[in-house]
């Protein structure tokens, strides 16, 4: 979850504190995000009755003793003392859904992602609207002077894996519309380093309801020189719709869908890669770099990692967990804190990589090393389709791992 | 701007969806047919309305607009590439 969105969780904890200690609390979405708030409230001594979930494959499951159950269960739930807290942006869908089930109860947004949604057509909230888009105009003015005759491409998510879509394609769309010079801006320092990866040479970032109110903008000016670069973010891209009907890998949905490219258009390498200076230290050929770690997927069983720590380990390997903040080493393995752009130089000494499927795999997608993409077992947000099935990676070993599920040397 | 948000309200309790499709794409969907849905055509009187206000916000997520777009992908390119054919993209609108 990211630092803007968790202080903004904690602060609005705190002001429904003694509302929410008195009641019986639901959560909304089984989401990242959503078990960072069951902690929370497990911390205060709150245990929520349930998390709610549209996702019948997520319903039966449980979060330390919190079950996932159906949006109808609720109906359930006493009126009076229940009340559902929700942390995902899908908050206005997800109030009008409670609202539709004729649910009663009190509905709070404790972090506000998504500045784009506001289900109501109130004068008061169209008013607030339009200045948040007078806003975002000012924004839009202040950069296309800032960068003037470049072509701007907004990139709204923080997500390493959504940039590196983004960037490999970019070149061929750019030179579809007659551009040469180009700025990228995105929402976090990493996502701006994987795009100077990919050779971009004006970046920024932005503060993530700047970067929205902008992106708004792009929107209603529909200016020619500016771009959103991304499959299903902001509201107004509807890519999604036709993966209900057909899979269509990410990688397709980037190149022919978000860019409009043929469908044999070939993505670009990134080639801005520096030197890791203590490669030294990391035995050549016979070292593994764990990557267990990922924003927005849920671990995988620890299990499996300690066999894989076990196998290397028994053969002699040196075995580092690529830590980024306050992640901590797998037992057995020692941290590896390196930057992104070094991150190449690190898995070809290593030899081998093996990582939860997250955007780190794409942006290391062409190190000339053994590598392993691990998918645990979860549908691509709520269509039919395996993550393994939207974006397995060539040039990897791609790995499902659904229940039971034993690693072999 | 003046906005009938009275209309617009009443059009989102009336219909399950409510479709807003560039008139660039008219001829193309015209074998769009949808029930429960309200399929309003852009650039045609009050829609262009309705359609400024949809870039202003989201003001519901049973909408959706069909484009021929330039700043942001579009379901449309996929039929522009050939991923998806003409009844498979109609199809995708309908849901």
């Amino acid at each position: 979850m990211e630092k803007l969105y968790y202080e903004e969780m904690i602060e609005n904890l705190a002001k429904y504190e003694l509302k929410i200690c008195g009641a019986q609390v639901y959560l909304f979405g089984h989401c990242e995000a959503t078990l960072a708030l069951a902690d929370l409230l497990l911390d205060m001594g709150v245990s929520p009755v349930s998390i709610l979930d549209n996702s019948a494959e997520k319903q039966g499951k449980d979060y330390k003793g919190i079950p996932v159950l159906s949006p109808e269960s609720i109906l359930k739930a006493d009126g009076k003392k229940a009340m559902v807290l929700i942390v995902t942006r899908f908050y206005e869908a997800m109030n009008a859904q409670l609202r539709n089930l004729g649910f009663k109860g009190e509905i709070i947004k404790l972090a506000d992602y998504n500045t784009f949604a506001e289900y109501s057509l109130s004068e008061e909230t169209i008013n607030r609207k339009q200045q948040r888009l007078e806003h975002g105009k000012e924004l839009l003015n202040g950069l296309k002077t800032k960068y003037k005759g470049a072509f701007l491409v907004f990139c709204p998510h923080n997500a390493l894996g959504d940039i590196c879509f983004a960037m490999s394609f970019l070149p061929a769309f750019l030179k579809s519309r007659g551009y040469k010079e180009y700025a990228v801006f995105t929402p976090s320092k990493a996502c701006a380093d994987v795009a100077v990866i990919y050779g971009a040479e004006y970046v920024e970032v932005m503060e993530q309801k700047k970067l929205e109110a902008t992106i708004q903008a792009v929107i209603y000016t529909q200016d020619e020189s500016c771009f959103i670069a991304h499959h299903d973010r902001p509201y107004i891209v509807n890519l999604h719709k036709a993966l209900y009907k057909k899979l269509i890998p990410l990688e397709t949905v980037y190149k022919c869908g978000v860019y409009g490219l043929p469908k044999e258009t070939k993505p670009i390498e990134p080639t801005c890669w520096e030197k890791y200076e203590k490669l030294d230290l990391i035995p050549e050929g016979k070292t593994v770099i764990l990557s267990p770690y990922a924003k927005s997927v849920a671990p995988i069983d620890e299990q499996i990692w300690t066999d894989i720590i076990n196998d290397y380990g028994s053969r002699g390997y040196k075995i580092y967990t690529n830590v980024v903040g306050n992640e901590k080493p797998l037992p057995r393995t020692e941290g590896l804190s390196a930057k992104l752009n070094e991150m190449r130089s690190i898995l070809e000494r290593a030899g081998t990589f093996i990582g939860i499927r997250s955007g780190l795999c794409d942006v290391v997608r062409y190190a000339k090393c053994k590598k392993m993409a691990i998918y645990p077992d979860y549908n691509y947000c709520d269509t039919k389709w395996k993550a393994i099935d939207m974006y397995s990676i060539d040039g990897f070993e791609n790995i499902a791992v659904c229940e039971g599920y034993k690693w072999k040397r | 701007m003046k906005i009938d948000a009275k209309q617009l309200q009443q059009w989102l309790q009336e219909y399950e969806k409510i479709v807003i499709v560039d008139v660039t794409l008219l001829k193309r969907l015209s074998q769009l047919k949808l029930e429960n849905e309200k399929v309003v055509y852009a650039q045609e009187g009050q829609s262009e309305e309705i359609v400024d206000l949809y870039r202003t916000y989201e003001f519901s997520d049973r909408v959706i607009y069909v484009s021929k777009e330039s700043n942001y992908g579009t379901l449309y390119n996929y039929v522009k590439t050939g991923v998806l054919s003409e009844e498979e993209f109609l199809d995708s609108i309908r849901g």
